[in-house]
């Protein structure tokens, strides 16, 4: 077990009024009784809609913040106590903020990094080929981070937050503010490392184009609970079972020629919704071929974001 | 334990070495910087020679003494920020969330914090102490190097000066302007006036809450007449000052809540 986390609470007073002392402490609960684990080599995404919990989870996990109750174990650490043991055995990135030194160079941001994780010299030479290589940013090395381009500074703060090597990941919003480009490059090299060194991926993400792309698990927490713990498969056969058909004729139809109920009808082409987990798929397709000769036939599930949506409002 | 120290050690070098090329990534400015920085002290220096020149010199207030303080004080300051300069971010971490990405790495936070930023200008100041040093001893290398040593002990004063006040900002907001006023109105100002110029209740406010005494004036007569008593006190009140300022920070990380600005490292 690589994240092993039971109970989790983290509360925040917030005060308001009074000049010195505040008339009013309100206690926040940002974090409430969340429970889970992750095993090693897992990609899990963590999803939920701002000020759910996500960040504050993952600052407890990383040992920046202090939980105000539960237990964490991270990679056999615990992070209140065994902060700066767990950090050689951790990496984390979170888009928002950076670890790279706006005034120096890729390269050089990178020696110091080594040299936090008490790399010598010459380890951390042949650490810094091996990355740029691997994330394929040899011709970044020696350009000032503050002329980077976000895409190219953000490959260049996720190959910085892997240099020591860690067992796990925490991506804070990897691909926040990026083109299309950059985010399909990001995720590759997501995947990259966690299929050549088996590293735990713990990401969190507004963009399900990620967790589609790279996750075999799904938390979702609002409110600071969790919604759902799941896997894609059983998220998709569950909540994406609904599917959307469009179908086209060879001619103009009408409403009342149908029997089953259709959404749509457009010149030749109609629109309707069917429940795979409810209807047999094949006898819809024969009777809507009975219907007329077809032309086209489109079959969409409802995206992603629409289960996301309909899950927290579930649970709100 | 000797690996760590070793490690740190190796770390805190880097970590200067990075803040000089920071610095001299803008070659022009850090020159004009520290010319500026050195200027701006040497015009205090006239100040007190037509000082001096008008009222002459007494028992009590000589212009070496003057000259020694003024060495001490600017040395210390120099040291302190061209090092340490990340110091006074510290309430600006706190305040945005900054500290996360030191409380990430296997260092210790204050370590780290402090060793992340270099102010360019305070090699102006590092220059002029040594400049002023050489003045007030007539070139006697023994004095310049005692100067060199109680001014970078002295670095202690600003030092913990500035992690105490600003680390409150957890508690009480941002501290930004107290930490200043406390470091700029305060601690630079009296530790550059002669010790005998105040009288007994401010005296004891430089002996107690703004460390001037022991970062200006005890010094300084220990380099015009040594003492082995008057330095030991400088040594463990310093040591006092920099065990409370790393309790007070470290009892403050412990209650840091985080932030989600964005921000970048300097």
């Amino acid at each position: 077990m690589q994240i092993c986390v039971k109970d989790l609470q983290k509360t925040f007073k917030i005060k308001t009024g009074g000049f010195l002392k505040a008339k009013k402490v309100t206690n926040v609960n940002a974090v409430e009784n969340v429970s889970f684990e992750v095993e090693k080599g897992e990609i899990v995404a963590f999803i939920g809609p701002n000020g759910a919990g996500k960040s504050t989870t993952i600052k407890m996990l990383t040992g920046i913040i202090q939980p105000s109750g539960g237990q964490i174990e991270v990679a056999g650490y615990n992070p209140s106590k065994q902060r700066k043991a767990l950090a050689y055995h951790v990496g984390c990135m979170f888009g928002q903020k950076s670890q790279l030194y706006m005034h120096l160079t890729v390269r050089d941001s990178y020696k110091l990094l080594c040299s936090i994780y008490d790399l010598n010299e010459e380890q951390a030479e042949k650490k810094i080929a091996e990355i740029s290589q691997m994330f394929k940013i040899e011709e970044l090395l020696d350009r000032v981070v503050r002329k980077l381009s976000l895409g190219q500074r953000m490959i260049c703060e996720i190959a910085g937050s892997i240099l020591h090597e860690p067992e796990i990941i925490f991506l804070d919003e990897p691909t926040i503010g990026l083109d299309i480009f950059a985010k399909a490059r990001i995720r590759q090299i997501i995947k990259k490392m966690n299929e050549e060194k088996g590293t735990t991926i713990f990401l969190t993400s507004h963009d399900l184009g990620d967790v589609e792309a790279l996750c075999d698990r799904i938390i979702i927490i609002n409110n600071g609970t969790i919604v759902t713990d799941s896997t894609l498969e059983d998220l998709k056969a569950n909540y994406l079972s609904e599917k959307v058909i469009k179908i086209s004729y060879d001619k103009y139809v009408t409403q009342n020629e149908f029997e089953y109920p259709v959404e749509k009808v457009e010149h030749n082409q109609i629109e309707l919704k069917a429940d795979t987990n409810k209807i047999n798929m094949g006898e819809l397709l024969s009777y809507f071929t009975s219907i007329g000769n077809i032309t086209d036939i489109q079959i969409e599930s409802t995206p992603l974001e629409e289960v996301i949506k309909k899950l927290y409002k579930e649970r709100r | 334990m000797l690996t760590e120290a070793r490690n740190n050690i190796r770390y805190f070098f880097n970590a200067i070495k990075v803040s000089i090329k920071s610095a001299m990534a803008y070659k022009a400015s850090f020159i004009i910087q520290t010319i500026f920085m050195f200027l701006n002290n040497a015009s205090f220096l006239i100040f007190w020679t037509v000082v001096f020149s008008k009222t002459g010199e007494n028992v009590d207030i000589t212009f070496n003494n003057v000259l020694y303080i003024w060495g001490l004080s600017s040395f210390a300051y120099g040291v302190t920020y061209f090092f340490f300069g990340g110091i006074e971010k510290i309430n600006e971490y706190i305040i945005t969330g900054g500290l996360d990405s030191f409380l990430l790495q296997p260092k210790g936070v204050l370590l780290n914090v402090a060793t992340s930023k270099s102010s360019f200008s305070a090699c102006g100041d590092v220059l002029y102490g040594i400049v002023v040093g050489m003045i007030a001893s007539g070139g006697d290398i023994s004095k310049v190097l005692m100067l060199v040593a109680l001014g970078t002990f002295g670095g202690v004063f600003f030092f913990a000066s500035e992690v105490i006040v600003r680390s409150l900002s957890v508690w009480i907001g941002d501290t930004n302007v107290v930490a200043d006023r406390y470091v700029q109105m305060f601690l630079i100002t009296f530790s550059t006036y002669p010790e005998n110029i105040f009288k007994i209740g401010t005296k004891i406010l430089l002996y107690t809450v703004i460390p001037a005494a022991y970062l200006a004036f005890l010094p300084a007569s220990i380099i015009e007449s040594f003492s082995i008593t008057k330095l030991l006190i400088v040594i463990l009140v310093g040591l006092l000052y920099l065990f409370i300022a790393v309790k007070v920070f470290y009892k403050a990380i412990s209650c840091y809540e985080s932030g989600n600005n964005m921000a970048m490292k300097g």
